[in-house]
């Protein structure tokens, strides 16, 4: 682990951190499916066990090291930094000096649709950090004219009829585990989160039953509800 | 918002959230859940219609998770204050 001190974060996005470590994506998709959209990319968590969750700061690149590095200066502690290389062949926009960067700053984890490196690295230093792949060269520096940014970007995600564009500025959230990375709109973040802790509360009523030798259909009613006489409790 | 006036809106928010389906009005002391007028699609959108209510973002304690399960208590949690 780093003994860098970094900079907290705002009290909210820190009660935001700190609620989202009892949960799990799952747990917010679950809870509101209208408004937790899963990223299609193929993102592997390079930290297992570390959860990320925070508001994002996008930035799009080609290769370049440059558009990275001015995100990550305009990052404010607790933001997600999201790297998106456009290129089609990525070379790693994040290692280990970036990573120890964004650790000092404060940042509450990297998402990089593209190339990492350095894991061992990474894996001491305490931040989520997130993939598609894994590259030992890196990303050049300086070669585009510098970005304009704060910016957008508009990432895939899942839809009930394949991926479709979801544009995310800043100030949306991210949220990340094992599991996946999801995105909710800023204004939802609070409302998802509560209902994931309810549904979890509930949840935990079942389980609490069933390790009491209950039977799980008795405890959520599956005769009644197959009988037509009440709503089945599974669906909580 | 006194709280009988709660009482009517917060049933007229469950009736749009559960629409088509139709549930008899809940008594303040009803839990909601048993009853099946709160699932997980229809807590996200209540929460949201609450914090439009209350004008501000709505913070789960412990206390107010208990107890997030009838009329009467979701009243005493985020609005009595208030009104007092």
């Amino acid at each position: 682990m780093t003994s860098t001190t970094a900079p907290p974060a705002d009290s909210r996005v820190a009660r935001i951190r700190e609620t989202f470590r009892e949960l799990g994506c799952a747990q917010l998709r679950d809870a509101a499916p209208d408004y937790v959209e899963v990223l299609a990319w193929p993102l592997v968590s390079r930290t297992p066990g570390l959860h990320l969750a925070g508001p994002v700061y996008p930035v799009a690149t080609a290769n370049d090291m440059l558009p990275v590095l001015q995100a990550l200066d305009a990052a404010a502690p607790g933001d997600v930094l999201l790297a998106t290389n456009t290129a089609e062949y990525s070379e790693a926009l994040a290692g280990d000096v970036l990573s120890t960067a964004a650790v000092a700053q404060g940042l509450g984890g990297l998402v990089v649709h593209g190339a990492v490196r350095d894991l061992g690295f990474i894996a001491e230093l305490g931040l989520p950090v997130f993939s598609t792949e894994v590259n030992i060269i890196s990303a050049k520096t300086a070669q585009v004219p510098a970005a304009e940014l704060p910016m957008s970007v508009t990432v895939p995600v899942v839809g009930a009829d394949g991926p479709r564009p979801l544009e995310l500025s800043p100030g949306d959230w991210l949220f990340g585990d094992d599991d996946a990375v999801v995105a909710v709109r800023a204004d939802r973040v609070s409302p998802v989160l509560n209902a994931a802790r309810l549904l979890r509360s509930q949840e935990e009523k079942l389980r609490d039953a069933v390790r009491g030798g209950i039977r799980l259909s008795e405890a959520c009613g599956l005769h009644d509800y197959l009988a037509g006489r009440g709503p089945l409790k599974m669906d909580v | 918002m006194e709280r009988q006036d709660f009482y009517r809106t917060f049933s007229g928010i469950l009736r749009t959230i559960r629409a088509p389906r139709e549930f008899p009005d809940p008594a303040p002391d009803d839990n909601l859940w048993d009853l099946g007028h709160l699932d997980s699609f229809a807590m996200v959108e209540l929460l949201i219609h609450l914090e439009e209510l209350t004008g501000q973002e709505i913070t789960l304690t412990a206390d107010s998770l208990r107890n997030f399960h009838t009329m009467e208590r979701i009243y005493d949690s985020y609005f009595a204050k208030e009104a007092a």
